[in-house]
């Protein structure tokens, strides 16, 4: 079923025009109060604060249909096409334009773990699906709105109590080309049971495989817009662990807006790294909620925009509780006329006594042309807390360049020993060692191309 | 090896270098004293290519070469090597892989197989101990957090590495202890060959008791006034920058 959305016309949109054969009548409520959500929104644009930094114009005029569900053919052609990161044992799935095309059946599923499309969900299961949608929290963006007015399909990986998951969750997020404007959509839900432990990786990957696109030589700004409207959401039990892992790594066409929503209970840990790389916009929204007492939150993020690309981050961390911690470090290195956005907020409530939270942004930008809005912010309403926040702008120091080149180091490998430099500390703390040197092989190769 | 003929420079469109003549030949130990804003660190800088320091006349031919022309890294690869007055502390880059990146550059320039990991960590090693760094330092960002004493001896191991043909020494002196100053020296000294030159740039004659020069020069408004053997460094020392300023 196809349906077209005109963002500057969205009153005339209904329910049933989102809805297929496939649609679970259970979801049917909630997807009706999103999509009220998104109608009654205003249009995203320079005046509102959430997408001030933000070129929209992408959303104007263009009217999108639902990206089609692939054959079996393109399947393979895309999955091809890309590169997986190779992860020894790990539980594989792979989405292309939001759809499951890995089999659940045919997968080696360890005890303690569970595995279930969306769809497919049973009575309690539904009660824990829609325990984790919140159309009001998700008001600000409208595009995490119409996620939710429009999407059935995702995973829901339960984590049983107790159950340490050592085998990696990896999900591969692919997209495939498209002749017309088009909408993808998924969601992700991660239910953790009580002292469980999980790794997921989610990597999301656009190609421009298809022969077409080789052929023709797409002008890459008049390339019709894939956009991808993502969402994940994990609830995590008392002392339960995650180590996240969320890499974007992109074409120059392709569109993401997307949420990263976290629930944390008492003494639970989320570990969540973020990489973002090409992209016409990406944009994550990541919402970390401390709702249990001495919850920890580690968040770090590498955000790399090259040629006109953007990349943006909205995070926004609520201590809704005492005793909790966040530990939050960004950094962005900005090239060509790239621009990236770094919005992060702790926002520390009344109750929140004697919570420690640090977040810090920094960015490098590589040429006069390159762009970072920054905006680090602190909201805090109890008296007995420790927090820190900064952010930092700044070019390569020219000393430093200077400095390795008097020992025989040309400019360009100096200026790319720097710019790794600034990231290393970073990527040092990534646990999961095959993501770890995919990475440094990844950036190694990226710096390279940068002037 | 050395030949500097009538320099002159400008930074930021400021004269500095005004005329300035020196001659090195293989295996010499120059040292240039002068007053603060004489253009000592200037003149380091101007030979080993940053930019910036525009060369509005003269010539400096370094091992038959015009160096001018070069840019700062292929000067470094021929064999001329600047130690700083106050290294750069760059975190994210550990001395390990900054040391390695300088050593194959400079090897691969002179047509040498790099060096295998294990081969370059013993050598690392070796010249550590050399200059009575701790093997840490290697793993640690370049400088970073550094003493200046420790700055200084990381100075000198990479030179002791790169084995360079000339080496400028930007007051290699300044903010060492007596003990700093000696293993700083001993390391110097080490390196002295018939074939290698030094150049070095001091404020102070007390270098001089550790490094001793063959020629001493006085550098004063961006010319050489004065030069004579080792003996007019303590006749400076005594006499104070004012005296030559009368001569």
């Amino acid at each position: 079923m196809s349906y077209a959305i005109d963002f500057l016309n969205r009153d005339a949109l209904e329910l049933s025009q989102f809805n297929n054969e496939l649609s679970p009548s259970w979801l049917a409520p909630i997807k009706q109060q999103a999509l009220q959500h998104f109608k009654s929104a205003k249009t995203p644009g320079r005046k509102i604060e959430h997408w001030k930094y933000n070129d929209t114009a992408f959303l104007a005029g263009q009217s999108f249909v639902k990206a089609p569900a692939p054959q079996p053919n393109e399947i393979e052609a895309v999955v091809s096409a890309s590169q997986s990161i190779s992860i020894e044992s790990a539980i594989e799935l792979t989405f292309i334009d939001g759809y499951l095309v890995s089999d659940l059946n045919a997968l080696n599923v360890p005890e303690g773990l569970r595995l279930t499309a969306i769809q497919n969900a049973d009575d309690s299961q539904q009660d824990a699906i829609l325990a984790h949608l919140d159309p009001d929290f998700d008001s600000k963006n409208l595009l995490l709105n119409l996620n939710d007015a429009m999407c059935d399909k995702g995973i829901l990986i339960e984590v049983e109590r107790n159950a340490d998951i050592s085998t990696p969750i990896y999900l591969r997020h692919l997209s495939s080309t498209s002749e017309n404007a088009s909408l993808s959509d998924n969601k992700v839900i991660v239910e953790q049971g009580e002292s469980s432990r999980l790794t997921l990786i989610e990597h999301f990957e656009s190609t421009t495989s298809t022969q077409t696109a080789q052929e023709t030589q797409p002008d890459k700004s008049n390339q019709p817009p894939l956009l991808a409207l993502q969402k994940t959401s994990i609830n995590l039990a008392a002392n339960s662990h995650i180590d996240h892992y969320r890499l974007n790594l992109e074409q120059d066409s392709a569109t993401q807006v997307s949420q990263v929503k976290s629930l944390l209970g008492k003494d639970a840990v989320l570990n969540s790294f973020y990489l973002g790389v090409g992209s016409k916009l990406n944009r994550t929204d990541i919402d970390v909620i401390h709702a249990g007492q001495n919850a920890e939150c580690n968040l770090t993020g590498i955000y790399l925009p090259a040629n006109e690309q953007t990349i943006d981050y909205h995070t926004n961390i609520e201590h809704r509780v005492p005793h909790c911690n966040t530990n939050e470090v960004f950094r962005g290195i900005i090239a060509d006329k790239a621009s990236a956005t770094f919005n992060g907020k702790i926002h520390i409530f009344q109750d929140a006594q004697k919570s420690d939270a640090f977040l810090n942004n920094k960015n490098l930008l590589l040429t006069n042309q390159a762009e970072v809005n920054t905006k680090p912010e602190l909201e805090i309403y109890a008296d007995d807390v420790k927090c820190a926040h900064g952010a930092t702008i700044a070019k390569l120091d020219e000393k430093a360049v200077y400095y390795l080149q008097t020992r025989g180091i040309n400019q360009r490998q100096a200026k790319k020993m720097l710019s790794i430099g600034f990231i290393q500390e970073l990527l040092n703390n990534i646990q999961l060692e095959p993501v770890k040197s995919y990475l440094a092989n990844l950036l190694d190769e990226y710096m390279s191309h940068i002037d | 090896m050395l030949s500097i003929k009538n320099l002159h420079a400008n930074v930021e469109d400021k004269n500095i270098i005004k005329g300035l003549s020196l001659e090195v030949k293989p295996g010499e130990v120059h040292a240039i004293m002068g007053p603060n804003g004489s253009g000592k660190s200037t003149f380091g800088y101007v030979l080993s290519g940053r930019d910036g320091y525009e060369v509005t006349d003269g010539e400096v031919v370094f091992d038959e070469k015009n160096i001018l022309e070069l840019e700062a890294d292929e000067r470094a690869k021929e064999g001329l090597f600047l130690a700083f007055q106050y290294p750069v502390e760059i975190p994210g880059v550990s001395n390990m892989e900054f040391l390695k990146a300088s050593i194959d550059a400079t090897r691969a320039h002179q047509g040498k197989e790099p060096y295998d990991a294990v081969a370059f960590m013993k050598l690392a090693r070796e010249k550590c101990k050399a200059v009575n760094l701790d093997q840490d330092f290697l793993k640690r960002g370049v400088n970073e957090g550094f003493s200046g004493g420790e700055k200084k001896r990381n100075e000198i191991m990479q030179m002791m590495l790169l084995e360079p043909k000339l080496c400028i020494l930007d007051e290699t002196d300044s903010g060492l202890d007596i003990d700093a100053l000696q293993v700083v020296a001993d390391g110097v000294n080490a390196c002295r060959n018939s074939d290698r030159s030094f150049i070095v740039v001091t404020h102070y004659q007390r270098l001089l008791d550790y490094i001793v020069p063959d020629y001493v020069h006085v550098l004063s408004d961006g010319k050489i006034i004065k030069s004579g053997g080792k003996e007019l460094a303590h006749e400076l020392e005594e006499k104070g920058y004012s005296w030559i300023n009368q001569l």
